[in-house]
């Protein structure tokens, strides 16, 4: 066995089923082991499509997300997926290949310092020089990945170790989970702000799916009574039909959210962290409000907000501690008053597709049943709007990185995670070119993917802000050269087809929700449609900006 | 704003950079600086003097997570933007 065979039969041993990647030079000793692989290995366009299909797989399906690429170029671009990995916690373990040994650091064919260029963005980074390195650190950066707050690990193995025989060397012992610690005077303090407030909110982030405890988290909200925002990454953790779902918060929130987080006393922010979309100003952010923080990383506590009680224990030790209803029952009335006088409004005038409508009608189709990836952009904040979800691994969207591209590999990574549930990427003519290459994977393993492209001809969502925030001065947002998407998906041998008038909204849900196999649908929305409301920068979040639908 | 930092890391390769990154990155400057090996050279000791305006306690839980990092203590002056109440 050498050192290639022993990568693949580690990988075998911890459960990978999927890996993504690309070969070239450096790797290919690798590549040659695959071949006998019990895993498959999905073949990409671009090193960038495999970081972050590996990213949507782990997402969608809570184990570690595992890509391939060569040394050199291959590396370089698995920095943006690995950054969109390391932003989001995402557990993604990337191998890529390295050159000799003997030849590092000479400058050699295809060699560059990924150990440096990839350290601020991934957990940890191994370099196994000797096969003795590689027998304990392939296990070890496996479980990193996914130990504590998740996050992308990189393993730069050198091609002269995947050649060389492989002694019988065991591999070590596994990295052995850290059970949270509980601290009770935290929870004491925590139960005791509990108790005393009048108009809690629970605030709720990424950290709750991560840890899978959204089950335990809408059963704690069910027994309190609490009223709930979420964050981007927070959605689906409580249903977005639940009655105590007051929606997301922040720039592109709800009125309903963001004025519950201004009026709270007391918010507990669960798996959040503060994040300058969500928050707006700073110092105006929940002014009134004591918080309670709970996040297993104890270097998200006070990082942006300071927090009356820090707690870096499990979400459901302190969903026990703080598990006598309170007596809220006004605020639980004026909660639910903002939620039903600011309702969404789908009766825009025009002919024109409305993709606000368009992704509701979706939604309510779907009966928020399939997984859904997005691009970044407009389109982005719209299905985060309009588009409900049962469980944050059904709504995968770039939220720290804001990853224009996201949504195609995406889309495939979950599909490989879900052979059988319907997935949908909605994505923007912008982001939608920055890994079209991907159709390409979509058509070979035949993936029933759909694909809806709400194409505004521009880079809308810079396109809102040079019309809000620069005068109308419009600078390199014309997209209306676009090529013929329909075409194009042809091309790659998926069926496509364009559709422009409201009237054909309908039809288009239906061919979603009913077509088997892969299919783009091209729909032409209004290039000056905006995403309302807004929160401009500067300001606080109940601050809000209201424009008028065309 | 001066602050203390001690350190103790296993002496893995990229170690003492990455440490040096996390410092810059979270805003400080390192304006002194003594090291010495431990455990015949497995592990590293390192004393830091940094100067920076952000918060010290932020760093050090920075610097805590990385996966050399054994042990860190820090004193100086808590300016940060958040930090506990
Ligand atoms: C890789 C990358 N480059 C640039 C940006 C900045 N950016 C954010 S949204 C956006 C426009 C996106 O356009 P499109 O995909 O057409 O979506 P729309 O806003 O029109 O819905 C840009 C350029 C980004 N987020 N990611």
């Amino acid at each position: 066995m050498n050192g290639a065979h022993f990568v693949v039969k580690t990988l075998e041993r911890l459960g990978v089923d999927t890996v993504f990647g690309y070969p070239g030079g450096a790797i290919m000793p690798l590549y040659d082991a695959l071949v006998e692989a019990r895993f498959r290995h999905i073949l990409v366009r671009h090193e960038q499509g495999a970081a972050l299909a590996a990213d949507a797989y782990a997402r969608a399906s809570g184990k570690v997300g595992v890509c391939l690429a060569t040394s050199g170029p291959g590396a370089t671009n698995l920095v943006t997926g690995l950054a969109n990995a390391y932003l989001d916690s995402v557990p993604v373990l990337a191998i890529t290949g390295q050159v000799p040994t003997v030849l590092m650091g000479t400058d050699a064919f295809q060699e560059v310092d990924v150990l440096g260029i990839t350290m601020p963005i991934v957990k940890h980074s191994f370099l196994p020089r000797t096969l003795e390195d590689l027998a304990w650190m392939l296990p070890e950066a496996y479980e990193l990945a996914q130990n504590g707050r998740p996050g992308p690990v990189v393993l730069d193995l050198p091609k002269d170790l995947t050649q060389a025989i492989m002694p019988d060397i065991s591999a070590g012992p596994r990295l052995v989970p850290q059970p949270n610690p509980v601290h009770p005077s935290s929870l004491r303090r925590a139960k005791q702000l509990f108790l005393e407030a009048k108009r809690p909110l629970a605030y709720i982030g990424g950290g709750v799916g991560i840890a899978q405890s959204e089950t335990n988290l809408v059963n704690w909200l069910e027994h309190t009574g609490l009223p709930a925002v979420t964050t981007l990454k927070g959605i689906g953790s409580i249903p977005g039909t639940h009655p105590q779902c007051l929606g997301m918060l922040g720039m592109h929130g709800t009125k309903a959210a963001n004025y519950a987080v201004q009026d709270c006393d007391l918010l507990i922010a669960l798996g959040a962290r503060f994040d300058d979309r969500a928050t707006g100003k700073l110092k105006e952010f929940a002014p009134l409000a004591k918080v309670i923080h709970v996040d297993l990383d104890p270097a998200e506590i006070g990082k942006l907000r300071g927090a009356h009680v820090a707690y870096s224990g499990s979400f459901e030790s302190f969903f026990e501690a703080c598990s006598q209803p309170p007596a809220i029952d006004a605020w639980q009335k004026q909660c639910a008053l903002w939620k039903s006088s600011n309702p969404w409004r789908y009766d825009a005038p025009g002919e024109g597709i409305y993709a606000p409508r368009l992704l509701h009608k979706l939604s309510e189709a779907t009966r928020a049943n399939a997984i859904v990836t997005c691009d970044v952009g407009q389109h982005q904040m719209w299905v985060a709007q309009h588009m409900n979800f049962n469980s944050p691994r059904q709504h995968l969207s770039s939220s720290g990185l804001g990853t224009m591209g996201y949504g195609v590999p995406a889309a495939i990574g979950a599909q490989f995670a879900h052979p059988d549930r319907p997935v949908i990427c909605v994505s923007g003519d912008g982001s939608f070119m920055m890994n079209v290459q991907e159709l390409a994977t979509i058509s070979r393993y035949k993936l029933p993917i759909k694909i809806l492209l709400l194409d505004n001809q521009s880079l809308g969502l810079v396109r809102q802000w040079q019309e809000l925030f620069f005068n109308g001065r419009f600078s390199e947002i014309d997209l209306s050269d676009n090529p013929d998407f329909v075409q194009v998906a042809e091309s790659f041998g998926i069926p496509a087809m364009r559709f422009e008038s409201a009237d054909q909204e309908d039809l288009l849900v239906d061919l979603i929700r009913h077509k088997s196999g892969p299919l783009l649908i091209h729909a032409l929305i209004d290039p000056k449609a905006n995403v309302w409301p807004l929160v401009p920068p500067g300001a606080a979040n109940h601050q809000m900006m209201e424009g008028v639908t065309t | 704003m001066n602050a203390l930092c001690s350190l103790t890391l296993n002496n893995l390769e990229g170690a003492l950079e990455r440490v040096l990154g996390v410092i810059r990155f979270r805003g400080f400057r390192v304006v002194g600086m003594h090291a010495s090996s431990m455990r015949g050279d497995s592990a590293l000791q390192i004393q830091l003097e940094l100067a920076g305006t952000r918060s010290v306690t932020h760093l050090t839980k920075h610097l805590a997570k990385l996966y050399e990092v054994l042990s860190v203590q820090s004193q100086g002056a808590e300016q940060g933007v958040g930090g506990s109440i």
